[in-house]
């Protein structure tokens, strides 16, 4: 070893000393995986409804696509792969969701009703066994007809007077069965779900499934809305928006997300702020910038925002200031 | 997370630790590789864990995530192109000195140069070794190895002549 070697090895030994220390590295990494189980499971409630998102974009633009034909000849551009950055707008306004069109007024035996959400903009009922068995469900309205799936061992029924498509196992999923029909022009209902299904049971249900306008539950009020961007997905513990750029559905990776967690996250790096009346810490993790505020009651709002949405910091708090936590918000569980 | 995972992470947090922030200069990036490294190690438990331990497959995640990770806002590492202007150290500093500047030109390095004198020279790992963590040639860790330390000698001699010359201008 020569003399740039030991000088070299000396330097790496000594600064080795200056590394984080690791004492919180496992509860950190506790908390950086519940996140992530929050934004995939706001990315896997989407499945369905971006299905039946791309059919209607494909059946638009399939339609456009005849007419543009028969006049003259051209591509049309490929959808970018990253979406443009946007600049968060805010305006005075409270968020709110279109209700439900759905109401389930019958049991189906074995599952009990565990949440509605909103996912890529359309409203969804889902379900869980009640013995913990591997099987659920789930119920959705949608203005165009879900994914057209492969007809082998499909069979014909009636839900009230109309007809209806029962698959037993999904092309695209063959662990999971589907029932679909029409009730108007833009009103196609769809119960997907998993596990043993007596069809009997199934068609009894469907059929107590009322048209009513049911509202969502907001888990927040928001004294200010993010006027250029469009909700996506709303739980109990969440709200999601994207920017018009951004697919309905769209990875959650590329959508402002407004999340309810148990306590302040652990936040590497991060600078303590003033939101309002309330303390909190903001950070970044990934390329997403996130602002966590706590709670009187220990809970935090945690705001994350991603690279492709940018807004400045006094913007961030003053939106993270007009946050308040609702009566039917249920802080998520890691 | 599973308890042998766990135990894994509080008994192999630190060294991972010291070997992301020499890769990184910076603590809280050293971190978020570390942290995301582990996040994905777990998910793949259950087929690491016992092959050739896990350590080697979170080292190699850390590493890949180093070189293949791109700035986004500006980090606490500011490379600086010339050496900031030393005084002439006494005898307890020159040790000060020599670490110090050794660190600041090491972080002038490339990333592929600087991950293998780090795997080099303070993990002591073969050439082999190396390039099967890097993903790439035992030869192609020899140029990377030669190219940083004739940039560090070179360095190292610019900055000592300069030293020399301010000691003989200086009354």
């Amino acid at each position: 070893m020569n003399d740039v070697e030991r000088m070299l090895q000396r330097a790496l030994v000594r600064h080795a000393d200056e590394a984080p220390r690791s004492g919180q590295l496992l509860h950190r990494l506790r908390g950086r995986a519940r996140r992530r189980r929050q934004r995939q499971l706001i990315a896997l409630t989407c499945g369905l409804a971006v299905a039946l998102c791309a059919l209607a974009v494909g059946v638009q633009g399939g339609l456009a696509g005849l007419s543009e034909r028969a006049g003259q000849s051209g591509a049309s551009p490929l959808a970018p792969s990253t979406p443009a950055p946007v600049y968060l707008t805010l305006a005075p306004g409270p968020v709110t969701i279109d209700g439900y069109s759905v109401k389930p007024t019958r049991p189906m035996p074995g599952l009990k009703q565990q949440a509605t959400i909103v996912a890529a903009g359309v409203p969804i009922v889902l379900y869980v066994s009640t013995t913990g068995a591997n099987a659920g469900m789930s119920v959705q309205v949608s203005a165009a007809p879900p994914v057209r799936q492969s007809t082998a061992g499909s069979a014909s029924y009636r839900v009230r007077t109309h007809p209806a498509t029962f698959v037993p196992s999904l092309a695209s999923d063959p662990t999971k069965w589907s029932l679909c029909w029409q009730e108007k022009p833009d009103r196609w209902l769809t119960i997907e779900g998993f596990g043993p299904v007596v069809i009997g049971d199934l068609l009894t249900y469907a059929e107590g499934i009322g048209p009513v306008r049911v509202p969502f539950d907001m888990p927040f009020a928001f004294g200010l809305t993010p006027s250029n961007l469009i909700v996506d997905d709303a739980s109990a513990s969440w709200v999601t928006f994207r920017p018009g750029n951004v697919a309905p559905g769209g990875v959650a990776e590329s959508k402002l997300a407004v999340l309810l967690d148990e306590r302040l996250p652990e936040a590497p790096g991060g600078r303590g702020v003033q939101v309002g009346q309330r303390p909190g810490v903001i950070f970044t993790t990934g390329g997403t910038t996130m602002l966590s505020v706590s709670q009187r009651d220990g809970r935090a709002i945690t705001i994350q925002v991603p690279p492709n949405i940018g807004v400045t910091e006094p913007e961030l708090i003053r939106f993270a200031a007009g946050i308040r936590v609702t009566s039917a918000a249920v802080a998520g569980k890691g | 997370m599973r308890a042998n995972f766990e135990e894994f992470v509080v008994a192999r947090g630190p060294a991972l630790l010291r070997f992301a922030y020499l890769l990184t200069a910076d603590g809280y990036l050293a971190e978020d590789l570390v942290q995301e490294a582990l996040l994905r190690t777990h998910r793949r438990w259950s087929a690491v864990e016992h092959v050739d331990g896990p350590e080697p497959y979170v080292r190699k995640a850390i590493l890949h995530l180093y070189l293949s990770w791109r700035r986004r806002r500006s980090s606490s590492e500011t490379p600086v192109a010339d050496l900031p202007e030393r005084p002439v150290p006494d005898h307890l500093a020159d040790l000060f000195a020599e670490r110090d500047e050794m660190w600041l030109l090491l972080r002038q390095l490339p990333r592929s140069q600087r991950a293998v004198v780090v795997l080099r020279y303070y993990e002591d790992l073969a050439d082999a070794d190396i390039a099967n963590l890097i993903g790439c040639s035992a030869a192609t860790v020899r140029v990377h190895a030669f190219k940083a330390l004739k940039k560090l000698r070179a360095a190292l001699e610019s900055n000592t002549e300069t030293q020399l010359v301010s000691t003989e201008t200086t009354p």
